[in-house]
């Protein structure tokens, strides 16, 4: 299937996916709340089944890891996206003997659970035939279970999302169930790119959207990347100094979403008219079929990285934009209303 | 063992005033919704109502910068409508004249109380009018308050704290409540139609009370009971502040805990008297509940006679129950056209009462913010409950947030040797895993207190008992500033939602996940201590819950001299058996205002005399805070307990009700 | 860093002071602790991002009105095209002819 049909699958119907690139890490123990709030930039809930989204930083205050964080049976789940679950593991370790928790246990559950990842306005449908009909009432950022599965909902397309964990033994099965499942609902496998498309056109952050870049001499933190709503700065946790400092100086660039009648790609320098020399580059991009253009995020000086301005990259011309262009069916859909069955009696305002 | 009996009802409503007028109203089919003329409803999303009829041609004057919300709610004295209906149940009881006035207790349900403003003082005021002077307490647990309040009269009854109980709620409608309501879009176009379309529901007001006594009491005089209240359970949804759990575990677990207390089987259940307030989320929820727990037994819901009289609607809603099975018969549902999607396909939909013999039942009431409330009642005899083996409770933490910081059980006795006065210093509520956003002030002091006090707990068996005697002053002021500026079709939804006295209670369920008994209440002064008490009482005698926490908080004001802010927590524990060298709160007894001594004589009965007795008599260390003040009195009296200070206190407040409070450290093993 | 040129320095001063607002409102409505400051201009506002709820939509529009003298038509911040911060900084804009 054509990278645009899945897409347009996900933002019409469902997509199912595999979800290998998201790794999941119990952490336990006496401790393991205190513990995780020196790892996460936002404290976990102390509240079973709430979910935190958030991030975990390196020391320089970069990225390591796009999170949730979840309690569930007196510990804690890292479910996380940048990271292979070996360095995640090292990671929560190193930061545990460092900050003297020694009863928290941190371990790999790549052996235990597989994960299926379900987007698109009717994806509730086929996690609710799957989990149950509680699923329907689910709210985002929790996480449900039933006997041994567990249904996150989160999604990162703009439409609604769900990762269902599955004891390993039962892959298959669950499997064969889910497309079963999906035959009425015209549920479509897709991949991990078409779910990146869907991110980057609805402006949901990925981490996969970072790439390195010599624009700016230093890392790029959460200042840049618009991730604050992800941080309270009066915690302490790792990078944090750093991150403070970067604050009290004033980040000198900012990204923002762009959009293009031509493809640009990753990379390329751009500049405002009546100005010399780069002012900006781009930092992910990608040809969005559901709004027939290029797509992106640029990492602009700090003082022009607002919308509605244009500017050149090469040959052609970008213009910043307010996020987020993507007009999501989800918005207008309500698990106990609508069916995928009767979606054409939908009005859409 | 005593079974609890009801002697006497009484009613006022948009059907009339007095028993005989409801019953009329019920055999005629007749419904009390009208369009409302107090104030203009042009901007809000319907013109009906329920009102009474004893306030026809009164206006509500429009609140302005020199006429605030109490002033302007003066023509509709929720004192006047509440002993209209409280008069009649206390003569329709024959209780004697001869009773010691000091043993008649008042409970009293509300929302909104007097003008958003007077809650306890409301009830006082009732109860002077019936010349009784036993224990007085206001339950603001939004519409199920009064279901709430004659649970707790039946309690109150069987612990000895009362020989007679009046409970019940009463609710009068206010602009500011309908414009609240309306923003939240929640209002039919057309009389409310429980378990039917078009969605919505229409707001009442009210007043009904019952009379309640002890079984043995009632015999002696021969006296006509109308059924007996075998048990009650309640619960917290801890999901949102307007939408109810759509699992609907949380009516659940409260109709389970009813079952429970009254020993009732899920299928002996004869007819339920359902909430069914007719808004899309509530009647489908709250269906797969009942269906869940009971079956599909007979249900059908009042609010198409009624309306939704908030506070009140748990007691009118039984009182009309009660006048139909009387007759052998259940009360019908009106304006029912075909279920709604989830709905029961016939909810005694007809226009009166249907014939149908009912020994046991239950009445549901669901609230907004997720207190819930359900009374488990017997027409007829029924084979009462063995009596329950006593629990002991052990205080499992303690948090007390104020102007000094934070305190724990460890060190709360240091709070003696200051002055805590102004307002609380900040708490991170981060480091408890709480996300402060969208927490108003009292909210985050509450949860605050709470989170200190709570060690890891079953979300479904932990309860939360806090002591509240106003609606919280920062959001009740951004919602009326929003009234002011925008007027009354500008009213913000959210605003309006935090601005209830059980907001906090809400807010702090929600964020700490504590889903077991939940309630607010007051007694003025001495709040604190009588959640303590309550608490104490709750554990002991059941086993819904493992842990309730007890609470209180006083957001500062500003209008008093010497006023502490700040919010205080006790985490009480149910054990089988001792736990030794713990804190345990050995007895604690309720009496009227002004009735300390008695209280103490009480919980001191077959007890060695104690190393100290504390007096909340407005202490020094602890300012003006008539929720938090006792309860902080009664930590630091655990703090010394436990600091080997002292082997056991005894801890008195009084204001509305006198209650004394006796802990004890328990033998070291 | 180089001097910007004219034509787009008067747009952003009016950007700036129209983000300046927005943010101090929306950290009243969610009761933010943090500094306004902070707030990304192209946060989500409902569900992800500052994770407003429905009761929170009603607010943005009355404090709008009440706080910017701003009255948007409508009531559903989400037909409004109200979805980010900056999706609240381009009304602002237009109703005072900045954009």
């Amino acid at each position: 299937m054509s990278l645009a049909s899945e897409v347009s699958a996900i933002r019409s119907s469902a997509g199912l996916s595999r979800s290998a690139h998201i790794v999941i890490v119990r952490v336990d123990g006496a401790g393991a709340l205190d513990f995780l709030q020196t790892a996460s930039t936002q404290s976990p809930y102390m509240r079973e089944g709430r979910v935190r989204h958030t991030l975990l930083l390196k020391d320089d205050a970069s990225l390591l890891a796009d999170a949730f964080i979840v309690n569930i049976d007196d510990g804690f789940l890292v479910i996380a996206e940048g990271p292979s679950e070996a360095a995640l593991v090292q990671w929560l370790e190193q930061l545990r003997d460092r900050a003297g928790a020694k009863n928290v246990t941190v371990r790999g559950t790549s052996e235990e659970w597989t994960t299926f990842g379900v987007d698109g306005p009717y994806a509730w449908e086929v996690a609710a035939a799957f989990m149950g009909p509680t699923t329907l009432g689910q709210p985002y950022l929790t996480l449900s279970r039933r006997e041994d599965m567990m249904c996150l909902r989160a999604g990162k397309t703009g439409e609604y999302g769900y990762l269902l964990m599955v004891p390993r033994p039962n892959e298959k099965d669950a499997e064969a169930k889910l497309h079963e499942i999906g035959k009425p609902l015209d549920l479509v496998t897709v991949t991990r790119e078409a779910l990146d498309v869907c991110a980057l056109e609805n402006w949901h952050f990925s981490m996969r959207q970072l790439r390195k870049t010599d624009f700016v001499k230093t890392v790029l933190t959460p200042i840049e990347l618009q991730l604050q709503w992800r941080v309270v700065y009066t915690r302490e946790f790792a990078g944090v100094e750093a991150l403070r400092a970067r604050r009290a100086e004033g980040p000198k660039a900012r990204v923002t979403c762009f959009t293009c009648s031509a493809p640009i790609a990753p990379g390329q320098r751009v500049r405002l008219a009546g100005m010399d020399g780069d002012i900006g580059e781009v930092l992910a991009s990608c040809d969005s079929p559901t709004l027939g253009q290029t797509v992106g995020s640029v990492l602009l000086d700090i003082r022009v990285a607002h919308p509605h301005i244009t500017f050149t990259a090469g040959e052609h011309e970008i213009r910043t934009c307010t996020a987020s262009l993507v007009d999501n069916k989800s918005l207008r859909i309500q698990p106990h209303k609508h069916s995928y069955a009767t979606r054409n009696e939908v009005v859409t305002a | 063992m005593s079974v609890v009996v009801i002697t006497g009802m009484g009613a006022a409503s948009s059907l009339g005033t007095g028993l005989e007028a409801h019953r009329a109203a019920l055999w005629a089919g007749k419904s009390g919704i009208r369009p409302v003329d107090r104030f203009d409803t042009a901007p809000m999303q319907t013109r009906l109502g329920a009102t009474w009829p004893g306030w026809d041609g009164r206006e509500q004057p429009v609140p302005s910068k020199e006429m605030d919300l109490l002033e302007s709610a003066t023509p509709f004295p929720l004192h006047e409508l509440a002993i209209a209906a409280a008069r009649e149940a206390w003569s329709g009881s024959g209780v004697s004249g001869a009773l010691d006035r000091k043993r008649v207790a008042l409970v009293f349900g509300t929302c909104f109380g007097h003008g958003f403003t007077e809650f306890s003082v409301v009830a006082e005021r009732v109860a002077a009018a019936l010349e009784i002077g036993g224990a007085c307490v206001t339950i603001s647990t939004a519409c199920s308050s009064s279901t709430n309040a004659i649970g707790l009269g039946r309690d109150m009854l069987l612990r000895g704290h009362a020989d007679v109980v009046i409970a019940g709620g009463a609710d009068s409608l206010l602009r500011e409540a309908f414009a609240g309501f309306s923003a939240l879009g929640v209002l039919s176009s057309e009389p409310c139609a429980p378990f039917s379309e078009p969605s919505g529901t229409t707001l009442g007001e009210g007043a009904g009370f019952l009379v309640l006594e002890r079984s043995e009491d009632a015999s002696r005089r021969s006296a006509k009971t109308w059924a007996s209240i075998e048990g009650y359970g309640l619960s917290s949804d801890g999901y949102h502040e307007t939408t109810p759990d759509p699992s609907g575990e949380g009516v659940a677990r409260a109709i389970r805990g009813a079952l429970a207390d009254a020993g009732f089987r899920a299928k002996d259940v004869d007819f339920v008297s359902a909430h069914a307030t007719g808004t899309a989320n509530n009647d489908r929820i709250e269906w797969s509940a009942i269906e869940r727990e009971i079956g599909a037994p007979p249900v059908s819901g009042s609010k198409g006679h009624l309306g939704h009289t908030q506070g009140a609607a748990g007691a009118l809603e039984l009182i009309l129950a009660l006048l139909c099975h009387r007759e052998g018969r259940v009360p019908p549902t009106l304006h029912f056209r075909g279920a709604r999607e989830g709905c029961p396909s016939d909810p005694i939909a007809q226009s009166e009462p249907r014939e149908a013999n009912v020994t046991r039942a239950l009445k549901l009431s669901a609230a907004f913010g997720g207190a819930n409330a359900v009374l488990a009642y017997a027409c007829g005899d029924v084979s009462p409950r063995p009596p329950r083996e006593r629990a002991h409770v052990v205080v499992s933490g303690v948090g007390v947030v104020g102007p000094l910081g934070v305190h724990r059980l460890a060190n709360a006795h240091d709070l003696e040797d200051a002055r805590s006065l102004g307002a609380a210093r900040d708490v991170d509520l981060h480091g408890f895993g709480v996300d402060p956003r969208r927490l108003d002030r009292s909210a985050r002091l509450l949860t605050a207190a709470a989170a200190i006090a709570l060690s890891k707990h079953d979300a479904a068996r932990t309860g939360l008992f806090v002591a509240a005697t106003r609606m919280p002053p920062q959001s009740s002021k951004r919602c009326t500033d929003s009234i002011r500026m925008r007027g009354v079709a500008g009213t913000s939804a959210s605003a309006f939602a935090r601005m209830s006295v059980n907001a906090p209670t809400g807010a702090c369920s929600q964020a700490l996940g504590l889903l077991g008994p939940t309630s607010t209440f007051s007694c003025g002064a001495g709040s604190g201590l009588l959640a303590w008490a309550l608490a104490a009482e709750w554990l002991a005698f059941r086993d819904d819950a493992t842990t309730i926490l007890a609470a209180s908080v006083d957001e500062l004001t500003g209008s008093a001299p010497e006023e502490t802010e700040g919010a205080a927590c006790v985490a009480l524990s149910r054990a089988s058996s001792v736990p030794p060298g713990s804190v345990a709160v050995a007895s604690w007894a309720i009496a009227g205002p002004g009735a300390m001594h008695e209280a103490a004589e009480r919980a001191m009965i077959g007890r060695a005399p104690v190393d100290a007795e504390i007096v909340d008599g407005g202490s020094s260390f602890w300012g003006t805070a008539d929720a938090t003040r006792s309860s902080v009195i009664a930590a630091v009296a655990a703090s010394r307990i436990a600091a080997g200070k002292a082997r056991s206190i005894l801890v008195l407040a009084h204001g509305a009700s006198s209650v004394a409070v006796v802990l004890e450290r328990t033998a070291d093993r | 860093m180089n001097a910007l040129p004219n034509d787009i320095t008067v747009y952003l001063e009016h950007r700036e002071r129209a983000l300046a607002e927005v943010r101090k409102l929306l950290a009243s409505i969610i009761n933010f602790d943090g500094d306004p400051n902070d707030i990304d201009p192209d946060a989500g506002l409902f569900g992800t991002g500052l994770g407003l709820d429905s009761l929170d939509a009603v607010e943005v529009l009355i404090g709008l009105e009440i706080d910017l003298g701003i009255k948007l038509e409508g009531d559903d911040p989400m037909k409004l095209g109200l979805r980010s911060v900056n999706g609240v900084v381009d009304a602002v804009m237009r109703a005072r002819g900045e954009l």
